[in-house]
């Protein structure tokens, strides 16, 4: 007799941004998660529900992190 | 990662500083470092009468927030450019302002430029310089003529603006680039007050990071605007910004050390004034404020051509 029954597991996470999800390896480092996706670390604030992060963060499979741009302006350099 | 303080869970690792803190120590932290650099710097004595410019975004709000909590009297300023561009942007905007003034019960003074000149600045682009485009140039005209006549009547001894070590390296990247000798004179973290009427204006956050300064705002709960202006799609000043921090990933530090030496050679006289900058201004015969024009300022002559050529209602949008 077999076992029917089949585990599955999470492996990815997303982050959200701009309204747009991204899907990513749950397990990685925030800030390796980042580079992956090409956005700069220095250019992003990540929180998870209320909790802002530091980039060493390990992504917990299934979660969903918000990324906060933190780059503003457009004046012309003058 | 742990607080340096506490030991307690990190929210921010700075690099540039080797520096992890908590919460409660990194919001201790910003007051203190905005504090060091007025002192630094002499930016403005503990009894001054300041005016802080917002917009809505993190930036000026954070600096609004910060000031009060160091215990000086600041008033805020609100310029409203009339910027719609199917966004209500400048509306938005100042409901920003607005809010943080109400939540805080603090003074807002709020300067209505097209209900003042009779065009928002983007009509005033079109008409006076026939590009939409040059949106971004006649609204710091304006801008700056704004600041200057609210600081003319007296009322206060100093402008500050939220602008952070990332505005400034990304401008003097900009100054470098093209050897704009007489900005790179002009730039740092204060502008005097001239005899000839210009308003002195300060950077209390110019050794701050962007990051730092949006971690506050989240922090501190402040609600601010977080879309760009339209105007700012595609702006220069933002393709520097991604430069700079593309280095600074791989070399922390490298903003704040870019900044810091400038103000250092600057200071050891690496940039000498030419005579065209020790000219002394004329005083605008329509307004009253100093120009280098020998009859009115650039801001008059550009506002009396969009009255004479636009006959709309002020607040119509500009399609």
């Amino acid at each position: 007799m077999t076992d029917s029954r089949k585990r599955t597991y999470i492996t990815t996470a997303t982050f959200l941004l701009r309204g747009e999800e991204h899907t990513v390896r749950a397990g990685s480092a925030i800030r390796d998660a980042l580079f992956k996706l090409n956005l700069n670390p220095d250019s992003y604030l990540v929180v998870r529900g209320e909790q802002l992060l530091t980039d060493d963060e390990l992504i917990i499979p299934g979660e969903q992190l918000r990324l906060i741009p933190v780059v503003s302006g457009g004046t012309k350099p003058a | 990662m742990k607080c340096r303080k506490c030991g307690e869970q990190a929210v921010i690792h700075m690099r540039q500083h080797k520096l992890a803190f908590c919460k409660t120590h990194f919001l201790e932290w910003i007051p203190q470092q905005t504090q060091r650099t007025i002192e630094r710097y002499n930016m403005f004595p503990e009894d001054a009468r300041i005016l802080v410019a917002v917009s809505g975004g993190k930036d000026s709000l954070a600096l609004w927030d910060v000031l009060n909590r160091l215990g000086y009297r600041v008033d805020g300023l609100f310029i409203d450019t009339g910027i719609d561009s199917g966004v209500a942007y400048s509306q938005r905007s100042r409901q920003y302002a607005q809010e943080f003034a109400e939540k805080h019960d603090f003074k807002l003074h709020v300067v209505d430029i097209p209900a003042q000149e009779g065009a928002p600045v983007d009509r005033a682009a079109l008409i006076t310089r026939n590009d939409i485009k040059k949106t971004c140039s006649v609204c710091g005209l304006t801008k700056r003529h704004a600041m200057n006549h609210i600081a003319r009547e007296g009322t206060f001894d100093v402008i500050v603006t939220g602008h952070n070590l990332d505005d400034e390296a990304a401008l003097l990247f900009g100054n470098t680039l093209h050897w704009q000798r007489g900005y790179l004179l002009r730039q740092g973290p204060v502008l005097p007050a001239t005899s000839s009427g210009f308003a002195r204006k300060a950077k209390p956050f110019c050794r701050l990071y962007e990051r730092e300064l949006a971690a506050y705002a989240l922090l501190r709960g402040i609600d601010y605007m977080q879309d760009e202006c339209p105007f700012a799609k595609g702006a220069t000043s933002l393709e520097y910004k991604a430069t700079l921090n593309s280095m600074e990933t791989r070399k922390p530090g490298t903003k704040l050390s870019f900044y810091i030496s400038f103000l250092k050679a600057k200071q050891e006289g690496l940039f000498a004034q030419s005579a065209r900058e020790e000219l002394v201004p004329f005083t605008c015969s329509v307004c009253g404020q100093p120009t280098f024009h020998k009859t009115s300022c650039a801001y008059c002559r550009l506002w009396e051509q969009v009255r004479s050529q636009y006959a709309g209602h002020p607040s119509d949008p500009v399609s």
